[in-house]
């Protein structure tokens, strides 16, 4: 496995898509970060907290959302090109094992995508200097961050086993982790939207605590939503690093903050799904017919 | 005489479509196996069975003795396998590419960097290391892929249709490197479309159509089976029809034609015959010829060449 991470990394130092990807990722998040604090400037004094804040708010949802477009992609098309290639056919004859394989093609660009989000710690660290941040609210992001580069790294790896070619894999698991990120929230926004006309039943269901926490487990599986609790959280200024009050509100009761369960569920996932994808690879690679 | 490669009925479905069909190899220590076939006969299938890539459906393949479906990891460590197509990774250098898979196939530095030189030595590629894989011909991907599978000096290489999209000039290379390979002691087993690819360097071959197997053992002896009735060709340079007459009588001989038209009876011409004796008796027509005073001017046996057995054989069985 160690022979497959050097190619890689090789390969990535090699070609200047790494480095494109970098100057993008960057350039993006700089630059909205650096319309918020104008914007913050022109809007005359106000509160520096706020100021700090909104950078760390930026930072985080803007490399959250670069992030999970990233890391399907970049995974599905890492295993997918050896695919496309039919090098996976000669990987195979050798005697390295699959989930080998695997993990090299999954942890290559991982650790790529890993330095991508360190890049943006600078932003965070500003945002500790002006204020209305902690450390911990930084380690918090990077968690999620971390959480979403294995995760939907692995969805894009599983998907690139699967699929005949790597744009299929790349499309296929870009829209699943879209979904998963976006779709599932936004979801989750209408249901509550078209429930709400009927107070009652509103109540009955969200009073319910299993209903109620299962949907929170499932949204959960976005990271990008856990990342949005998370915001609200500190920015209604009581934040508890591990737990979620609910003070009252969708049936009230405590639970544990939405970032944690992403992390504990995602633990569970990725295993799975690289040990699905060791045996879909095998399969897979039997039934292409070799050219 | 032992085997390196054995299947037993070896069957492959893919859906109701048979790929192979209670297919019988064995393939003996040292040989270079030709594997021959049209298009869509069999010979990747079977190169991908034994390669442990596909799980056959039914029936048993074993190299060295160890089964291919229960011990797949031991079978990969004999066998080297260039698929075809070349499977290298274009971004790399050619050090590189090597360095990758010695580095897979567990072997440890300093013992790497040399065994690069050694392999780019033994395909000529030695001014290459530090080229571009996907600056390099062809031919020269070819034999960087034939070094790759040789990396972990593996007993038995299974090289598919390594001729194909290769000048002639590379494939005489390649002819010659494949020979080097054999004489160290390697096992090969190559497939091809063409038989005349193959036909010289070949020492056992195996015919496969459809998915099932037509012949397979040394190569003189397939041609004799295959070929009872050799083609001698004939030319006198007068008299050719007394000449035909003459021969039509010769007990020996099944049959007798002019290849060629005649102007007159005197001509001088072509005779082709299909015979099926000895060497002695084919002497002996020569000798009865010339005795009958014919000026003989060539007497040849055909080459039974590879080509027609292969069409010979593979037409008996499309309908
Ligand atoms: N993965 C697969 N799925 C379905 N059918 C397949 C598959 N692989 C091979 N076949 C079929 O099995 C038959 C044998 O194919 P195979 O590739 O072994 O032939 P071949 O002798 O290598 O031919 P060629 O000279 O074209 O390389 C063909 O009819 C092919 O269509
Ligand atoms: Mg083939």
């Amino acid at each position: 496995m160690k022979a497959i991470l050097q190619k890689e990394f090789r390969s990535y130092l090699r070609g200047n898509r790494a480095f494109t990807m970098l100057s993008i990722y960057l350039f993006i998040l700089s630059g909205l970060c650096v319309l918020i604090y104008a914007g913050f400037n022109d809007g005359g004094f106000s509160d520096r907290s706020d100021i700090g804040l909104a950078l760390y708010v930026t930072s985080a949802v803007v490399a959250i959302f670069q992030l999970t477009f990233f890391a399907p992609s970049l995974n599905a098309s890492s295993l997918g090109s050896e695919r496309d290639r039919q090098t996976i056919d000669v990987l195979m004859v050798t005697p390295v094992r699959r989930y080998q394989i695997i993990l090299g093609k999954l942890i290559a660009p991982c650790l790529f995508l890993f330095l991508l989000s360190l890049a943006s710690l600078p932003i965070g660290a500003m945002a500790l200097l002006i204020g209305g941040i902690e450390i911990r609210d930084l380690l918090i992001a990077l968690t999620i961050q971390v959480v979403t580069v294995l995760g939907y790294g692995t969805v894009g790896i599983w998907g690139a086993s699967w699929a005949k070619t790597s744009r299929g894999a790349m499309l296929a698991t870009l829209g699943l982790a879209l979904i998963m990120a976006v779709g599932l929230p936004l979801l989750a926004l209408l249901v509550v939207g078209i429930l709400s006309n009927d107070e009652a039943l509103f109540k009955s269901i969200m009073n319910n605590g299993f209903i109620r926490n299962l949907g929170v487990v499932i949204l959960s599986f976005s990271p990008f939503f856990s990342l949005v609790m998370w915001i609200q959280s500190i920015s209604e200024g009581q934040a508890t690093t591990w737990t979620l009050d609910l003070q009252g509100a969708l049936g009230g009761g405590v639970i544990l903050q939405p970032w944690l369960i992403s992390l504990l569920l995602w633990l569970v996932l990725i295993p799975l799904l690289i040990w699905r994808s060791s045996k879909q690879l095998q399969k897979s690679v039997a039934r292409s017919s070799g050219g | 005489m032992e085997l390196i490669v054995e299947t037993h009925n070896l069957t492959q479905r893919f859906g109701t479509h048979v790929a192979l069909n209670q297919v019988n190899l064995s393939i003996p220590k040292g040989a270079v196996y030709g594997f021959i076939g049209p298009n869509g006969a069999g010979k990747t299938t079977t190169m991908r069975i034994l390669t442990t890539l596909l799980q056959p459906t039914a029936g048993e393949a074993l190299v060295n003795g160890i089964s291919v479906r229960q011990n797949p990891d031991a079978v990969r460590k004999l066998i080297g396998f260039m698929p075809d197509y070349f499977g290298v990774y274009d971004s790399m250098r050619v050090w590189e590419y090597l360095d990758f898979f010695a580095h897979v196939y567990g072997i440890k530095q300093p013992r790497r960097t040399s065994l690069i030189q050694e392999l780019l030595q033994l395909v000529d590629l030695t001014e290459k290391h530090d080229s571009y894989v996907m600056n390099l011909s062809r031919g020269m991907k070819q034999r960087l892929s034939l070094a790759r599978t040789m990396a972990h000096d593996p007993s038995l290489l299974i090289l598919d249709e390594p001729a194909s999209g290769l000048d002639p000039r590379a494939r005489i290379e390649l002819r010659e490197l494949l020979r080097e390979l054999s004489r160290m002691g390697k096992t090969i087993m190559v497939s091809s479309h063409i038989l005349s690819e193959l036909a010289e360097m070949c020492s056992h071959i195996g015919i496969i159509e459809r998915g099932t197997l037509l012949a397979s053992g040394p190569v003189n002896e397939i041609m004799h089976d295959l070929r009872p009735h050799k083609l001698i060709e004939i030319q006198v340079v007068e008299r050719a029809m007394a000449a035909l007459q003459l021969l039509k009588q010769l007990p020996t001989i099944n049959d007798v034609n002019l290849i060629n038209e005649l102007a007159d009876d005197q001509a001088g011409g072509k005779l082709a015959i299909n015979f099926s004796g000895t060497s002695d008796e084919s002497s002996s027509i020569l000798s009865n010829l010339i005795g009958q005073g014919f000026r003989v001017n060539h007497f040849a046996e055909r080459q039974s060449d590879l080509e027609e057995v292969f069409l010979h054989v593979t037409q008996g069985v499309v309908a």
